[in-house]
């Protein structure tokens, strides 16, 4: 009886044994995996292509909000301004934009040149900057487009690269397109996007707004 | 004989009682699975979960996998054994990790994954992470600005297993190899560590002694090298890293260290504990899977008002 239970239990262990050991290992093929990242590398030049025409410039000329009526907005109080924005998972304020005005002054010391803007329509106290280029910071193009997605990529980096890239396009041809410190005192016309980033942050700066360009024009 | 079977029974119904009393008690078991917590990053994201957690009524277990992926597989066996409601992950390698969130998904149980995106879609019940490309964009733009635009650097990697350490590295340049003028002279990895990043910081300055400015991809590994140069006679090189710890508001707070990203860990803890109690509740999830959270910069103007990977409340002027 005692030598039948001894052996009962040692089969029980057994089994246990081989039943945990067999959950312990998994094979990865790294090699495999290099492969298939490789052969799905992302082209950001042929996404910005595929929408720059057939939606992005149209989001900013056709569906975009008098920059003024917006300043006039946040200029009462951030919620105010929530119905004009797209409001990020991380809760910042993505505004697409399109308003007149003067260049005041121009700063194309750092290749993030930057111009002042005296817009029409507005007296409010909010100080407007144009981002010029070349170099284009942030995420405020894409993210204000209101259809590029973090989803519809595979990862952090291609949604990122999306946005370097179209801002590396503005920045050129923005930058390129006039002598800037000839354009002070002329009127331009331009529709683009700004953030106003809220979540962890201990002062929301609503003095300035920075608008990321899609396109300027200079005014007859 | 019959006695140990009566002992046998007698034990089984003690545990079941036990059992029964505390699911009675709390609304369940949450699992909270990280890295090493020697790593304060990895800390305060597992407190803070515990901490809503058991503020939401739940009872909870922290453990840590150690980035090693058999092991946060023994971890969500044991979860799944222990009728887990939810676990909160911070994983042990994107391609590695699908497995294990599959094995819980299958016995029921939704995996809200914090910090590290894994490989594929459809099997965690979220992915809330910081924007590490985003974070590591910005801070190589404010590096760039201090950098004047021109000068030598060197980078230094994290772990090279792990996928945050290549998105940063590539975030960071994204934007400086924008500026020609801008010239890497050595980068390697320091494995997230903070000794190993003193020790090649090091060795990297006998060959690069007038280097401009070290980025590192986490703040463990800014702290090493800044170490170094300061060691070194070196303090004024600009020394940037990534994270948000407290280590390094302090030292930027102290002129040290120039500026760092910092993490939304507050924020992505508090998250997935309220999205795992949300379908727990409702039956249906509150968000879209892939969740990214933007990371903060801070330098000089504003490390004042930060701890613990969060604002600190009313603190709105470092004057």
């Amino acid at each position: 009886m005692g030598k039948k239970i001894k052996w009962i239990i040692w089969l029980v262990v057994i089994i246990a044994f081989l039943a945990w050991g067999s959950t312990q290992f998994t094979v990865v093929n790294t090699q495999e995996q290099a492969a298939v990242v490789e052969s799905e590398k992302f082209d950001r030049v042929a996404f910005v292509d595929s929408i720059w025409d057939s939606k992005l410039l149209p989001a900013v000329q056709e569906d975009s909000i008098d920059l003024a009526v917006v300043l006039d907005a946040i200029g009462e109080n951030l919620e105010k301004s929530a119905e004009f924005a797209k409001i990020s998972v991380s809760g910042a304020y993505n505004y697409r934009v399109r308003g007149t005005g003067t260049v005041e002054s121009v700063d194309v010391s750092s290749k993030n040149g930057v111009a002042t803007i005296q817009l029409d329509h507005y007296d409010g106290n909010i100080q407007v900057f144009l981002n010029i280029g070349p170099k284009i910071s942030g995420e405020s193009i894409r993210d204000g487009s209101g259809f590029i997605e973090f989803g519809d990529f595979k990862d952090q980096t291609e949604y990122g690269q999306v946005s370097k890239e179209i801002n590396k396009r503005v920045g050129d041809t923005v930058f390129n397109q006039f002598n800037w410190p000839e354009m002070v005192g002329k009127k331009i016309s331009f529709g683009g996007m700004f953030t106003i980033l809220t979540t962890n942050q201990t002062k929301i700066n609503l003095d300035t707004v920075t608008i990321s360009p899609v396109y300027v024009e200079e005014e007859e | 004989m019959k006695k140990s079977l009566i002992l046998v029974v007698v034990l089984a119904l003690v545990l079941g009682t036990v059992a029964a009393v505390s699911a009675a008690e709390s609304k369940g078991l949450i699992y909270v699975i990280t890295p090493s917590h020697a790593n304060p990053f990895f800390g305060a994201e597992a407190e803070i979960a515990v901490a809503r957690a058991e503020e939401l009524g739940y009872t909870t277990k922290s453990v840590s996998h150690d980035d090693d992926a058999n092991k946060q597989m023994e971890l969500f066996e044991t979860a799944i054994a222990e009728g887990a409601v939810a676990i909160i992950l911070d994983n042990a390698g994107a391609d590695a990790t699908v497995s294990a969130v599959q094995k819980a998904k299958d016995a029921g149980i939704p995996t809200f994954l914090i910090d590290r995106e894994i490989s594929e879609e459809g099997i965690a019940a979220a992915q809330i992470v910081s924007n590490n490309y985003q974070g590591a964009s910005m801070v190589a733009e404010y590096f760039v600005e201090l950098m004047g635009e021109e000068g030598t650097y060197i980078e230094l990697t994290g772990r090279d297993t792990d996928t945050n350490a290549h998105v940063r590295s590539q975030g960071f340049h994204d934007v400086i190899d924008e500026y020609e003028d801008m010239e890497m002279i050595a980068q390697d990895t320091a494995n997230w560590d903070q000794n190993e990043a003193f020790a090649k910081m090091e060795t990297m300055l006998q060959s690069h002694p007038d280097v401009k400015g070290v980025i590192c991809g986490n703040d463990t590994m800014a702290l090493g090298a800044h170490a170094a140069l300061v060691a070194a006679g070196k303090g004024d090189v600009i020394v940037m890293g990534f994270d948000g710890s407290d280590d390094v508001i302090q030292s930027i707070r102290d002129g040290g260290i120039k500026a760092t990203g910092l993490q939304p860990v507050a924020t992505i803890s508090i998250a997935a504990v309220d999205q795992a109690d949300y379908y727990l509740t409702n039956g249906e999830f509150e968000k879209e899977e892939k969740q990214s959270i933007d990371c903060v910069l801070i330098n000089a103007e504003n490390a004042c008002m930060y701890e613990k990977f969060a604002p600190i409340e009313g603190v709105t002027s470092c004057e």
